[in-house]
């Protein structure tokens, strides 16, 4: 997929996006002997959307297709092969590591482990205070009042400030990274599985505290998800991934309601069904996702698409709009526009 | 015992010794599995499912676990059963599947070995008679170019071409019982979905009960016939899956089902949650174990604890106000807000 114009996908069409990524690309090296050239992992291949102010943009996929490398690579956790990333107008994969720690205050991530992603030698209290004397905000004194603030926020309290992380439950342990990330004021926050490791109804919890958290700092967020379900649910927008491309960029509504692209009509009739009584039709994929390592000429999904046709083979289908807000990646839609 | 009953679980109990004192993580459950059945068992993490299951197939070290009740399985209770005739019936009678493909196959050997031995285990077989018989239960769980398959590594297969191999193996000795403990939740959507349908088909093919543990209500409604919802080591409703997604009597099903966001959620309303926490096992609530949590708590609730009784034909709830909840009279008590 290459860069587009992808003003007009948003729901405030006229404003500027918080974030804008074109054509980002993440290429790892996979070392094959030392006289053979390096092949490439081709986890993100081109991805371009835009991120609106006060916007939850979800993004979902298969494991291995290159959601949760794309969400790294735009906060530069990994540096990127290609593509630029403007944030308030500035490409932010140009900046020096020094002046992108500026940039960084505002992009901050909440991971899937609560477990792995607070140290456990340290008290909650503290992990809260070391991102913000890093980035020299507030007095010691200020800097404790905030933290105790944010644990309220998050629904914890101030009792919880000398506790160390092993004290602390799955969910409560996500409250804590999510204070974590909002004791910098960010702007924009990844959401990287943030909920996919918790109990239903502790999940349910999580995604409230989210939305709450949002309207209240006016926060955008970049959701990564498995769960189509919770993505639905917290998303304005969504994005369809296969194989390190945007397949499909749409609306919640209009994703589930009329889904464009061969594969997010698949993923979408896959999705167990809520009621017993009902027969569901689904379209059943054959094969299983190509390697990223080799990915398939033409479209990436040809080789499992049941609407495969001879181009699709050889040209890589263009994002198209398809309405408004509807944008796919499908040569099935050639003719439309 | 009725004939057609593969399994019956009659008041297990499981108590465990820890350095905390004795834990019941499972008390009181009873279930039975009929022939060609799927069996739900659903309910969040530490409510025993997978005790449960573990119990059945007599996994647990018998240095730190105690067991009550009785596991009936083809006339014998599972429970009084001597090791060596146990490991006739594990793999053979009754046979398990696991979330967690990676760690359940042996790295160092090819799958087809890993099927071979399991047949060599259960009956007089020739390499070349088990091989052919791999080939076949392989080919007929729908893995493209089988005879290769058989020959490959463990790493070389994905996720859902293990479980596949799994599912082999499990059924390779065409076992009466299968317990599949998650099998599913590791795969992506359509993955899952192909998985499903080899389940259900291989169900009616071989004529096997099956018991399906999950956290996935969504899971449930596709394929189980009847479903056991757990909470904290108990069964708190039993019933038809029709019967349950119809109407869930316990307040605890209610708010699960209310809790996981599906397509049909209305995104611009707040999720329902079920305030608080699971308590511990170790700390276990004298009366109803979902009192803390339930909006419709009374003194009586908090004190007494409530037995599985027969609400409807079939459909079984452990719970004091099942009857006055359904036709909606139950006053519904504030309760305090409890940090999670």
């Amino acid at each position: 997929m290459s860069q587009a114009a992808t003003g007009e996908v948003s729901p405030q069409a006229t404003a500027e996006p918080l974030l804008r990524a074109t054509d980002i690309r993440q290429h790892f090296p996979v070392r094959r002997g030392f006289f053979k050239p390096n092949a490439y992992v081709k986890a993100v291949n081109g991805v371009s959307f835009d991120l609106m102010e006060g916007e939850t943009f979800g993004l979902v996929g298969e494991s291995g297709c290159g959601k949760s490398t794309l969400g790294r690579t735009l906060l530069r956790l990994i540096e990127p092969t290609d593509g630029a990333c403007y944030y308030r107008n500035k490409n932010i994969f140009e900046t020096s590591q020094a002046e992108f720690g500026k940039y960084r205050r505002e992009l901050q991530m909440v991971f899937q482990d609560p477990y792995s992603s607070l140290n456990p030698k340290m008290r909650v209290g503290s992990i809260l205070e070391e991102a913000m004397a890093i980035h020299g905000i507030g007095s010691r004194r200020e800097r404790t009042d905030r933290v105790i603030d944010l644990l309220e926020t998050v629904g914890l309290s101030s009792e919880h400030y000398f506790r160390f992380p092993h004290e602390f439950s799955g969910g409560q342990r996500q409250r804590i990274n999510l204070a974590r990330a909002l004791s910098l004021t960010p702007k924009v926050v990844v959401c990287d599985e943030t909920v996919s490791a918790l109990d239903v109804s502790i999940q349910a919890q999580v995604l409230n505290l989210m939305k709450r958290i949002r309207k209240e700092f006016n926060l955008s967020y970049l959701f990564i998800s498995h769960d189509l379900g919770v993505v639905k649910y917290i998303s304005d927008r969504i994005g369809v991934m296969y194989l390190g491309n945007l397949v499909e960029v749409a609306t919640a509504e209009e994703l589930f309601e009329a889904p464009k692209h061969p594969y997010t009509q698949a993923l979408i009739s896959a999705l167990p069904k809520t009621n017993p009584r009902v027969e569901k039709q689904r379209i059943k994929l054959t094969g299983e996702v190509p390697s990223p390592l080799d990915p398939p000429s033409g479209c990436c999904f040809h080789t499992r698409c049941p609407h495969a046709m001879d181009i699709c083979r050889k040209v890589v289908p263009e994002p198209r709009t398809i309405s408004g807000t509807h944008k796919t990646a499908c040569h099935l839609y050639e003719e439309s526009v | 015992m009725s004939e057609s009953h593969v399994i019956d679980v009659r008041n297990l109990r499981t108590h465990f010794h820890t350095e905390k004192g004795r834990v019941t993580a499972v008390d009181d459950v009873s279930f039975h599995v009929d022939r060609n059945e799927v069996l739900g068992v659903v309910g969040e993490s530490g409510c025993g499912k997978s005790v449960t299951s573990e119990a059945i197939m007599q996994l647990l070290n018998p240095d730190i676990t105690d067991f009550e009740g009785e596991i009936i399985f083809d006339g014998e209770n599972l429970l009084a059963l001597g090791e060596d005739k146990l490991a006739r019936i594990r793999g053979k009678d009754i046979s398990m599947i696991f979330q967690d493909t990676t760690s359940s196959l042996n790295p160092l050997y090819t799958v087809g070995d890993q099927i071979i031995e399991a047949l060599q285990a259960h009956g007089r077989y020739s390499r070349k008679a088990a091989a052919e018989t791999a080939l076949k239960v392989v080919t007929s769980t729908g893995i493209p170019s089988p005879d290769k398959r058989l020959k490959e590594y463990p790493h070389e297969l994905s996720g859902g071409m293990r479980q596949r191999i799994m599912i082999a193996m499990a059924l390779v000795c065409e076992p009466k019982l299968l317990i599949a403990d998650e099998p599913t939740t590791a795969l992506d959507v359509t993955t899952q979905a192909q998985i499903l349908d080899l389940i259900i088909q291989m169900k009616s093919d071989l004529d096997m009960g099956v018991i399906f543990i999950t956290h996935d209500m969504g899971v449930v409604a596709e394929i189980c016939d009847r479903v056991a919802v757990m909470y904290l080591g108990q069964v708190i409703e039993d019933s038809t899956v029709e019967s349950l997604f119809e109407a869930p009597l316990h307040p605890y099903t209610k708010g699960l089902m209310q809790a996981m966001p599906t397509i049909e959620s209305d995104p611009k309303a707040d999720l329902h949650t079920i305030k608080g926490k699971v308590p511990s096992l170790t700390d276990v609530p004298e009366g109803c174990r979902f009192a803390a949590r339930c909006p419709f708590r009374t003194g009586k609730c908090v004190s007494n604890a409530p037995t599985l009784e027969v609400a409807t034909g079939g459909h079984k709830v452990r719970c004091w106000h099942w009857k006055a909840i359904a036709e909606g009279t139950a006053p519904e008590a504030g309760t305090e807000a409890v940090i999670a």
